[in-house]
């Protein structure tokens, strides 16, 4: 159980990380970093935000058991990334607004609230909620158990075996020659791919029904 | 050369070339640009290659001796771009019968491949190795083969020289006299947006493993081919590539008179961007003759000549990444400080030495090879060799599409018929 966690993980988590690439570099290189501890830190909250996603999963998943057919439905799982992609998607606007425009009421306000590390962990969690086809099979496996701890340390193993591909993150710090372009850039694109995420990977995605 | 036979051409510019080494670069362009588009045309097609190849070589004999280099390669990009159009949507109606792409050449991937998404598909071919665009490995590869020359050849000076989309935005910016919005050179964000599109659409297509560029933001799309209108999301995409279309290639351009599709929207253009450096040619600014006026700055169409912090003493521009080297900064310098040069030798001629050797030595022989190492300087010039190279790219467009339509305009008047089938 914990090997097989742990092996698919490592064989499947280029696409986990793939799948998170479009919310995760934006958002780490657009924060002031200052060195390498930092940068860990923020990278570390952010694998802290995916834990708990992933065991939260693997343990209803696991617990449901038979019920949890209705989670791999796919329209219900339609529903559920594209709620998880409106959310990070407002939440890269907001934080990408906030870093652009600090004059704007909105961005004064959300800046009263906002702290880097816990951005970084909300952030974790929606992409651990990603259902990308790692997750899906991995989700798969664990409804049979009917055990729900079986589920939170499958997953936990699958977590381990996946954050092997965010490894290059921590060296962001090593661009700091350009960082201070690199950041512009990403706080820019934090805006325009949360745009990208809220319309078309939410809204629009969730109305797929409608919009055909 | 007699006094009448000088006054037949036009005047020598400060940065333009002596009648010897203008006449010679034109010669061998014209014997390449013979090559490719007159030497195999017959009928009508060979009435057009003759057409085009004058307009070429005159345009690249006036931009040599006048050295106004932004206002003849304008020409020459303009019509690059007119030209393509009407060729490209004449073949897909003889083709295909509509613009639009239906599942089959999608699922075949049987569509000519646009450069523009190169920067796009990058992020995802390194990672799955696979190319999120519908071409075949054909188009895709001759396309890049083209592109990868001209990177190495040019560098950003695609994007002013040889992109059939550009000249669109670089038409239109400068139909105004005056800008009705201004964009100062300070303007960081607008200059590095390009950056946040090429980084948002790579990672959007790396998440989706689709061109996410081409789905939804090309501004093109609607003088190119396009996706089937038959659903209320194709109805959406349409509306998205209009909207782009009239708001970043028409009215922005015309309004700021800065090229904003290039500047700030185009991937391709900040991709180039990032290998630009791979070139040998650089734009140089004299910093004798440099008075740090901050006209040419205010002059570049892409903001990139970025200023730095006032210190006391005068502001030399400073030439950034993202410089498509169309030569607009250099008609606009008042002292002609502004010039291409080598990325290995700052500012010193090739003959320099062999010139300074020769200069107390008198005779005929030594006045003639004092004439001959001075026009060499000027051929082996980096200025010299960069528009020729320019030049030399944007004809292999128009030899395939521009002949074409300039054809099937010859044939609109014999038959009164654009299309050929």
């Amino acid at each position: 159980m914990i090997q097989e966690g742990l092996l698919l993980g490592l064989s499947t988590g280029s696409f986990c990380a793939i799948s998170c690439a479009p919310v995760a570099i934006p958002f780490v290189f657009s924060e002031k970093i200052e060195g390498w501890k930092q940068n860990a830190g923020l990278v570390g909250l952010m694998m802290l935000g995916r834990l708990v996603a992933y065991i939260g999963v693997g343990f209803l998943v696991g617990a449901l058991g038979g019920y949890a057919v209705r989670y791999l439905d796919p329209e219900i799982q339609r529903r559920l990334l594209a709620v998880s992609n409106t959310l990070v998607g407002a939440l890269m606007i907001a934080s990408g607004l906030m870093h652009n425009f600090p004059g704007l009421k909105f961005c004064r306000k959300f800046k009263a609230v906002y702290r880097a590390g816990w951005g970084s962990f909300l952030y974790g969690v929606f992409t651990g909620l990603n259902i990308c086809p790692p997750f899906f099979l991995a989700a798969s496996r664990v409804f049979g158990k009917g055990d729900g701890l079986s589920g939170m340390l499958y997953f936990a193993m699958f977590f381990v075996g996946t954050s092997v591909y965010f490894i290059p993150l921590l060296g962001i710090h090593l661009f700091k020659d350009r960082l201070e372009t690199i950041r512009m850039v990403a706080r820019l694109s934090l805006i325009l791919l949360g745009a990208y995420f809220l319309l078309f990977q939410g809204i629009f995605f969730g109305a797929a029904g409608r919009f055909k | 050369m007699s006094a009448k036979v000088r006054a037949f051409f036009p005047a020598r510019g400060a940065l333009g070339f002596s009648l010897p080494a203008s006449f010679l670069l034109t010669l061998s362009l014209g014997i390449w640009c013979y090559m490719f588009i007159v030497a195999r045309s017959t009928g009508t097609a060979r009435i057009a290659a003759w057409i085009v190849f004058s307009g070429i070589m005159s345009l690249f004999f006036l931009l040599l001796r006048t050295g106004q280099v932004s206002k003849y390669r304008r020409v020459f990009f303009v019509a690059i771009a007119l030209l393509f159009f009407p060729e490209f949507i004449a073949q897909l109606l003889e083709t295909r019968g509509t613009m639009m792409l239906g599942a089959g050449e999608i699922l075949n991937n049987d569509t000519p491949y646009c450069h523009i998404v190169t920067g796009v598909v990058f992020l995802p071919w390194l990672v799955t190795g696979k190319v999120v665009f519908p071409a075949g490995t054909g188009a895709i590869a001759s396309m890049l083969i083209i592109w990868g020359t001209a990177t190495l050849a040019i560098g950003r000076g695609w994007c002013s020289w040889a992109c059939f989309y550009g000249g669109w935005d670089d038409g239109m910016s400068r139909l105004a006299r005056k800008s009705r919005l201004k964009i100062g050179p300070a303007n960081k964000k607008i200059r590095y947006f390009g950056f946040a599109m090429l980084a948002f659409v790579a990672l959007a297509s790396l998440g989706t493993l689709a061109s996410v560029y081409c789905d939804w933001l090309c501004p093109f799309k609607i003088v190119t081919e396009f996706g089937a209108v038959d659903s209320l999301r194709s109805y959406a995409a349409f509306l998205m590539f209009v909207l782009l279309f009239f708001g970043l290639v028409i009215v922005l351009p015309f309004l700021t008179r800065k090229r904003f599709q290039c500047m700030s929207f185009c991937p391709m253009g900040a991709f180039q961007s990032l290998l630009g450096k791979l070139n040998l040619y650089r734009l140089r600014i004299d910093k004798d003759k440099c008075i740090g006026c901050r006209i040419c700055s205010e002059a570049c169409p892409t903001l990139s000549l970025s200023l730095p912090e006032e210190s006391g003493g005068k502001r030399i521009p400073i030439v950034t990444s993202t410089c498509t080297r169309c030569g607009e900064c250099m008609t606009a310098c008042p002292n002609n400080a502004i010039s291409f040069g080598y990325v290995f030798c700052r500012g010193k001629s090739l003959f320099g030495g062999w010139r300074e050797r020769l200069e107390g030595r008198k005779g005929a022989a030594a006045a003639a090879l004092r004439r001959i190492t001075g026009t060499l300087d000027e051929l082996l010039s980096a200025h010299a060799l960069f528009v020729y190279s320019g030049f030399f790219i944007g004809m292999a467009f128009l030899s395939a599409f521009g002949t074409g339509t300039v054809n099937r305009l010859i044939r609109l008047v014999i038959n009164g018929s654009f299309l050929l089938r």
